[in-house]
């Protein structure tokens, strides 16, 4: 297979928590801690796991729209960390990131031309007539009907956003798209219409995505890969068809045991897991799931598990393997 | 330009403010032109008479004929007011972007100056700015538009803040848009509803200040009139001549209530979500 | 009849610049005792507004109940309560919780404040029996530490923790009826499953019925033993949960339960074309019509009867009544 279009390695991105008059460091978030994974061409790699689990700032932090504190981020080999702020803005026209939020994320007092226009007059200086034929493209491709390109975003309804969010952030034709929860905030019957047109887009500019869900149904359909996220660590990374199949951490297992039966008859083995996520400001001691974990042993709650390959392409976290 | 005129013509409070606010303009401009008697001038047998054929409003103690002043004070007001929010507003707008935007210590030393400037009662500040400045209308101007200052940066700022932490500025800085253009197209049109309605509250005090300031010696200098001086000096004949108060009131609530409705009406038209 | 809950025609309208629109048309609903009874339909479809009307909380103006019944217990018409009886029933015969406990929540207030409240209300108890009563129920609905937990503040808990205080200050009373308006949407898979569970041990230990509102159909797959299908307003399809996911009738129904993502993960991903039509254009016929795979020239300018398919079994689609014709 050919190289990596990205290659994460030990990644860490840490939120300061200040204390006091002098607004003292007392201790970090480790939001994104020791993060390692590569994400080949054309390839969907989905990021799954509960809020707070850190997926969101691993994402952004990969663009460096929050900036990591730790690690490199190499895309086509060059670690972009170092880059400066104009080549960090010429990278900007090949990595792209879609918004779950179709409703905070596209600025009120830009039409909808205005909103995928902008992208094209940030990065070339092109004519009004070539922008706008080419927003004309782009909108067609989402689907949205020209005639509405010159209305504002509270005119449309979720699914509706969420198409001009998607044809603002592939105008540019971008190598590489962070999708963070893009369809997360739509009603069941929209969702599938985005993911729909999300895959066939893909197909059609040839881009890597890194999509990013808390919901497994949804990532089940996309992806090629997923990583299970958990308090800021990966616990568990294969191609799809094993994570479903075959899970092996414990916490995986767990998820895909939550997911509610899409069938009343489905007889289901339940894991319910005790207790909450805790804090990331103050994770447990060991393996980070310990405290929740049906299977913990004596040395889950001291030693760190080691992030491994058990199987071929199959990487746990977990001291059972 | 053309779109905010057609909204403006569907929206009739809207259309009132304006056209009031028009011939409140008019009025500054065209008004001492056509006043009946000199605005200066005391005819000195006629004192604190009430309105009649000659003199439409009365005369003040000294004789002089209201409604001529009213007219001539009318530039003065309008001037004052107008060009002392829009240096308060453009200095306020300017810091309070700055202050919300990078926040950090930039933010820490704007906020503090402008606390300091806030601690002082209006009338005290401008005062002093004034006393160091020397009197004149241009430095009274200043001295207002210095006073008002910390209300606009603190408005903007708050406005700002929220702003920022919209998922939108963080699309425009992922799709690499430079930072002065993420603050000039993405941030600013969003305060803009706050920052308007604050506008027209202090076109209101600023044209109390400007009085208050000529009352003290300090702003237009006699016996050149404007509203607020005329309103001031009116004090004292208050129960036995009250049309030297009535009239340049009348006049001070007319324009600042044109103004507010202006404003409101052009808060709503740059609202793109309250026009379908 | 045994029915905690009946639904009769209820219609609700909304005043939008004076001119009144349907949002809700016609729903017939029939809760049974300790039934699981599920409301499933997309935004905009009207399944919050029917609970709220249960409740006598609707937003009026710009919304009320132009027509229908609403009877508790078979003999006492909701509708026709004043706002003081309403109160005395609300939150101790009938409770409900909320998809967002944290604005449910009172945020200046401890837990224990919260519960009090509810119980000086409702009850005579005595201040140590009602502290007693607040322990019970916090430890019932799965909190650990009891004792501290009430203590806190509702900003003090993870989402999770609040959503089962709002349970605990639901179930206080014992109530007969329990509205859960989305109540795991804003919670993780993890603790989703963890509040379906409590929520189904408790309809069994306080003999409650519960009435789950949800756009999510895995939740009645996993809950619910009767539902009803919502699109915009109308209830299209009702029926026990087998029969509705195993033989579903309506093209809605079917469409939605297509769309579920959850299938084979090579399976083409099915979506239904188009959007629900706002309240101003809400079409003449069937308000299914416009996205419908099976629609007819009936459909675009008469409403649809409902029609009971098989039995127990409700659908409100011109295709059956086409075959009935049909067969005689």
């Amino acid at each position: 297979m050919a190289d990596p279009l990205l290659k994460i390695e030990e990644l860490e991105t840490f939120f300061p928590i200040k204390s006091g008059i002098f607004k003292r460091t007392v201790a970090h978030v480790k939001a994104v801690n020791n993060i390692s994974f590569d994400i080949k061409e054309k390839e969907t790699f989905s990021l799954v796991g509960e809020s707070g689990c850190g997926k969101s700032t691993l994402g952004r932090s990969i663009l460096r729209i929050l900036e990591p504190t730790g690690g490199k981020v190499l895309f086509h080999n060059k670690n972009i960390l170092n880059y400066s702020s104009s080549e960090l803005r010429k990278l900007r026209r090949d990595v792209q990131l879609v918004f779950q939020d179709p409703y905070s994320s596209l600025n009120p007092r830009m039409s909808v031309r205005e909103l995928v226009s902008e992208p094209l007059f940030t990065h070339f200086s092109i004519s009004k007539e070539e922008a706008n034929q080419q927003v004309d493209e782009m909108l067609e491709k989402v689907g949205l009907p020209l005639e509405q390109a010159e209305r504002y975003p509270h005119q449309f309804s979720g699914g509706q956003r969420q198409r001009i969010s998607i044809a603002r952030a592939f105008i540019l034709k971008p190598k590489f798209v962070v999708a963070d929860e893009p369809v997360s905030a739509l009603d069941v019957s929209i969702q599938a219409q985005i993911l729909k047109l999300l895959m066939q887009l893909q197909e059609e500019f040839n881009m890597t995505y890194l999509f990013i869900s808390h919901d497994l149904n949804v990532v089940k359909h996309i992806s090629d890969r997923v990583g299970v996220m958990y308090l800021g660590k990966m616990m568990e990374m294969t191609d799809t068809d094993s994570i479903y199949e075959e899970p092996l951490h414990p916490y995986t297992q767990a998820l895909l045991s939550a997911v509610p039966k899409s069938d009343p008859l489905e007889e289901k083995e339940r894991v319910i897991l005790k207790g909450d996520v805790p804090s990331p400001a103050n994770p447990p001691s060991g393996c980070p799931f310990h405290k929740r974990c049906p299977k913990a042993m004596e040395e889950c709650t001291t030693i760190e598990p080691e992030f491994k390959e058990v199987k071929e392409n199959h990487y746990v976290a977990c001291h059972l393997y | 330009m053309s779109e905010i005129i057609s909204r403006l013509k569907k929206d009739k409070v809207g259309l009132v403010g304006v056209i009031g606010v028009l011939l409140v303009l008019v009025m500054g401009f065209i008004g001492p032109l056509v006043t009946p008697h000199d605005p200066t001038e005391m005819y000195k047998s006629h004192t604190l008479e009430g309105p009649s054929a000659t003199h439409w409003f009365g005369t003040d103690d000294f004789g002089r004929d209201i409604f001529s002043r009213v007219m001539q004070g009318a530039r003065v007001s309008l001037y004052v007011g107008l060009i002392s929010v829009g240096i308060g507003a453009t200095l306020g707008f300017l810091f309070g972007l700055i202050a919300g935007f990078f926040q950090g210590w930039v933010d820490n030393v704007i906020m503090r100056i402008m606390d300091i400037l806030f601690a002082f009662p209006d009338i005290l500040l401008a005062l002093t700015i004034v006393a160091v400045l020397g009197p004149s209308l241009r430095n009274t101007m200043v001295a207002i538009g210095i006073v008002f200052t910390p209300v606009f940066t603190r408005t903007v700022r708050a406005a700002v803040i929220s702003v920022k932490e919209m998922e939108f500025i963080t699309s425009a800085r992922s799709i690499g848009v430079k930072t002065h253009k993420v603050i000039f197209k993405h941030v600013s049109p969003n305060i803009l509803a706050p920052f308007i309605v604050q506008i027209t509250l202090a076109l209101s005090g600023a044209i109390l200040t400007e009085a208050a300031l000529s009352f003290l010696g300090l702003g237009i200098q006699p016996p050149e009139p404007s509203w607020g001086s005329m309103l001031n000096a009116s004090r004292q004949y208050m129960e036995i001549a009250p049309w030297i108060a009535i009239f340049p009131a009348i006049f001070i609530i007319i324009t600042i209530f044109c103004f507010n409705l202006l404003g409101d009406s052009l808060r709503d038209i740059l609202d793109p979500k309250l026009n379908q | 009849m045994d029915n905690v809950l009946e639904i009769k025609n209820l219609h609700i309208d909304v005043k939008k610049d004076d001119s009144t629109y349907n949002v809700v048309k016609d729903v017939n609903v029939s809760i049974g005792k300790q039934q699981i009874y599920g409301i499933v339909g997309e935004s905009g479809s009207g399944k919050s507004l029917t609970a709220l009307s249960i409740m006598g909380l609707l937003a009026n103006p710009p919304l009320h109940v132009s027509k229908g019944s609403i009877q508790f217990e078979g003999d006492r018409e909701l509708l026709d309560m004043s706002f003081k009886e309403m109160k005395k029933i609300r939150g101790k015969e009938i409770s409900m919780i909320f998809q967002e406990p944290m604005t449910a929540l009172d945020p200046l207030f401890t837990i224990q404040d919260q519960l009090m409240e509810a119980l000086k209300f409702h009850t005579k108890l005595s201040k140590s029996e009602m502290k007693q009563a607040c322990i019970d129920i916090i430890e019932r609905v799965g909190i650990p530490r009891p004792k501290e937990v009430l203590k806190d503040y509702p900003h003090q808990l993870s989402g999770g923790m609040r959503q089962r205080v709002m349970i605990a200050i639901a179930m206080l009373c014992n109530p007969k009826l329990l509205l859960a308006d989305e109540p795991t949407t804003a919670l993780d898979v993890t603790i989703q499953a963890q509040i379906l569970d409590l929520m189904k041990e408790l309809r069994e230990d306080f003999e409650t019925s519960i009435l789950m509102i949800t756009h999510d159909l895995g939740v009645i797959a996993e809950t619910c033993q009767r539902v009803a299908v919502m699109y915009a307003g109308e209830v299209v399809e009702e029926s026990d949960v087998v029969s509705l996911f195993h033989s579903p009738k309506h093209p809605y129904t079917k469409g939605l339960l297509k769309s579920m993502v959850s299938g084979n993960r090579h399976d083409d991903l099915y979506s239904i074309p188009g959007k629900v039509p706002s309240v101003e254009q809400m079409p003449s016929g069937c308000r299914f019509a416009t996205r419908c795979p099976h629609v007819m020239d009936i459909c675009h300018t008469q409403t649809p009867p409902v029609q009971e398919v098989e039995a127990d079994h409700t659908c409100q689609c011109w295709l059956y009544q086409e075959e009935l014709v049909k067969n005689g």
